[in-house]
């Protein structure tokens, strides 16, 4: 140094080593995008304006947004690494997407090559009168079915394997059934290379009843770590999904301790109940038992995701049993602030987004508790939700119907659409008396547009 | 509201009440399928609005002649307005419909009988169903028979 310094005077030097200085923290820390100048990250958004990838103002600020816009325009993260002039050239190249409103986030879904979707099917207590059978066998027997006709298999290895390459290993308990799609789609994002994604399905259900722990855990890794969970089931009066029958017997004693009446169902419970004393409710009945000691009640729900911290529905039997029934295994809620599920997605940072169904009755009131959950946001999770009750037998095709819109990477409302007409076409046989659209989307509008 | 929305509105939890209200005025028992109907539909919302209207129209009346019919259809709407509306006038239909050879019949009367009240009638039905040479029968009815051994009190089911 001393010797450079007596050849070419310190003032030479010192600029060489600011100039050496500077390249080397740029090779430390290669992260172009940081680089770039206030016009540059102006330039960038103008065009991905253009694209309708960004709605915010062109304000030279590169923030979550412009982050966002980048990821969809590249279909990943390709672009991190790229100098600013190919970033922006790759961006002026690309064409605006045709057609009209929304698209769920892509390239967040399909960045590691991979779609992997839960589909929690929820604990039902109705036997299918036509084939005598529980309706949740008939169900799982039907998506079994639907796969197979769809070119998926059902695969566990290979979906381990699929989902190891892609850097996220399945868990330990890998409970339920896998269902595999090898380069079911080719992904095109605007300004990114296309290439192929596989669809991995993995089918969450306890029909036995006596798994909902497993299948609940099962469904909370799909909400927090997967791509897409889906549920399908019973609402549970607004509580959460339910992976198992909530009560396994009600037994109502006689004054000298012999049976009276004995059932599964909170429905019939309530009607005996609300038949029993002139002046009491059917709650106020079943407490003055419970108090008397002339009622014997099995729970079950280690499988009962608790979504709401309190009842929305306190005029109904139904709802006041089911959040009596948490309390008595101290079932807490999973949502909000500090919550299992916030906690669990802060656990998981690389997971940036994620789409989230729920069919059936209720689970409309789900939305709030998870909105206020850290990593809910609108920005990072896209809601389906039904809005209205929800007739039998169109379970299977709303699915497919939603899996089919995905694939072809239809706009976010185009997806709804499809599963609507699933259901006006299946609900019910066909005859459901409901005129009303049941799916609807929720924090669609922030997304890219068309 | 009339009818034609009121039969819809019984499927629906917000609108149940006021649509059975609307159903059971009309003393038609032509709408005795569409309760049922809404009884198996995957809407949370209390049945006894259902139970009303079923009796409203005549349902544990329709319920004895429809047991009676060749067609299983009517008897499996039978087996469902027992299971809402029956008592022990009912008894001996179920006896004979929980061996139907219709599986959706005879499923829904074993639901039905489980679920009823076990007075004296009850008992001396489920008893000789006991006996029955149907084993599978047989040994329902004996599960039926031994509920209530654990008495009162609130369990975690294993």
């Amino acid at each position: 140094m001393i010797r450079l310094q007596t050849l070419a005077g310190n003032r030479q030097v010192n600029a060489l080593l600011q100039r050496e200085t500077a390249t080397a923290v740029r090779e430390l820390l290669p992260i172009p995008y940081e680089w770039w100048s206030e016009d540059e990250v102006k330039g960038v958004q103008k065009e991905l304006r253009r694209l309708r990838l960004y709605s915010k103002g062109l304000d030279g600020d590169f923030g979550r947004f412009t982050d966002l816009g980048l990821v969809e325009a590249f279909g990943g993260d390709s672009w991190r690494s790229m100098e600013y002039d190919a970033v922006l050239a790759a961006l002026k190249a690309a064409k605006r997407p045709v057609g009209k409103g929304h698209d769920l986030r892509y390239a967040e879904l399909f960045k590691d090559g991979v779609l992997d979707i839960s589909l929690g099917m929820g604990y039902l207590e109705e036997i299918n009168p036509e084939t005598k059978r529980p309706y949740l066998l008939d169900l799982l027997d039907e998506l079994g079915a639907a796969f197979k006709a769809k070119g998926y298999e059902e695969d566990l290895e290979k979906a381990a394997r699929i989902m190891k390459e892609a850097g996220r290993p399945l868990g330990e308990s890998v409970f339920g059934r896998f269902f595999v799609k090898e380069n079911a789609l080719t992904y095109r994002p605007p300004a990114g290379e296309a290439r192929p994604i596989h669809v991995v399905i993995r089918l969450i259900a306890n029909p036995s009843g006596t798994e909902g722990a497993k299948a609940s855990e099962a469904f909370i890794e799909g909400m927090t770590q997967g791509d897409v969970a889906y549920y399908s089931g019973h609402g549970r009066y607004g509580s959460g999904p339910d992976f198992d029958p909530n009560f396994a017997k009600f037994t109502l004693f006689n004054e000298n301790g012999t049976v009276k009446f004995e059932t599964e169902r909170y429905e019939k419970l309530e009607e005996v109940l609300a038949g029993e004393h002139p002046r009491r409710t059917a709650w106020q009945q079943f407490v003055w038992r419970l108090e008397n000691k002339k009622i014997a009640v099995e729970l079950r729900n280690a499988g009962n995701l608790r979504f709401a911290a309190k009842n929305a529905h306190p005029g109904e039997f139904g709802g006041k049993l089911i959040y009596w029934a948490m309390e008595q295994t101290k079932t807490g809620p999973i949502t909000g602030e500090g919550g299992r599920l916030a906690k669990e997605a802060t656990a998981h940072p690389e997971r940036k987004y994620r789409v989230l169904v729920f069919d059936g009755c209720r689970t409309s009131d789900y939305e709030k508790h998870i909105r206020s959950t850290g990593g809910f946001d609108t920005v990072s999770t896209d809601l389906i939700q039904t809005t209205r009750t929800v007739g039998f037998y169109a379970e299977a095709e709303a699915f497919t119907g939603f899996v089919d819109g995905i694939i072809k990477q239809y706009s976010a409302e185009d997806v709804i659409a499809g599963m609507n007409s699933m259901m006006r076409k299946y609900e019910t046989k066909g005859r459901s008396a409901h005129e009303a659209k049941p799916f609807a989307g929720s924090g669609l509008s922030d997304n890219p547009g068309r | 509201m009339d009818v034609t929305e009121a039969v819809a509105g019984l499927t629906d939890p917000d609108r149940r009440r006021e649509a059975a209200r609307v159903v059971a005025a009309t003393r038609d028992r032509s709408f005795l399928p569409a309760v049922v109907e809404a009884l198996d539909t995957r809407a949370e919302a209390s049945i006894v609005p259902l139970v009303e209207t079923a009796e409203a129209l005549g349902g544990a009346e329709e319920a004895l002649r429809l047991a009676a019919s060749a067609d299983p259809g009517d008897r499996y709407l039978a087996a469902r307005l027992i299971d809402l509306v029956g008592d022990d006038r009912h008894l001996a239909a179920l006896e004979q419909l929980v061996s139907d050879g219709d599986p959706s019949v005879s499923g829904a009367a074993r639901r039905a009988l489980a679920e009823s009240e076990r007075t004296e009638a009850w008992h001396e039905v489920v008893e000789r169903l006991v006996a029955s040479a149907d084993e599978e029968l047989a040994s329902t009815a004996a599960r039926w028979l031994s509920a209530g051994s654990r008495g009162p009190g609130v369990f975690t089911a294993e």
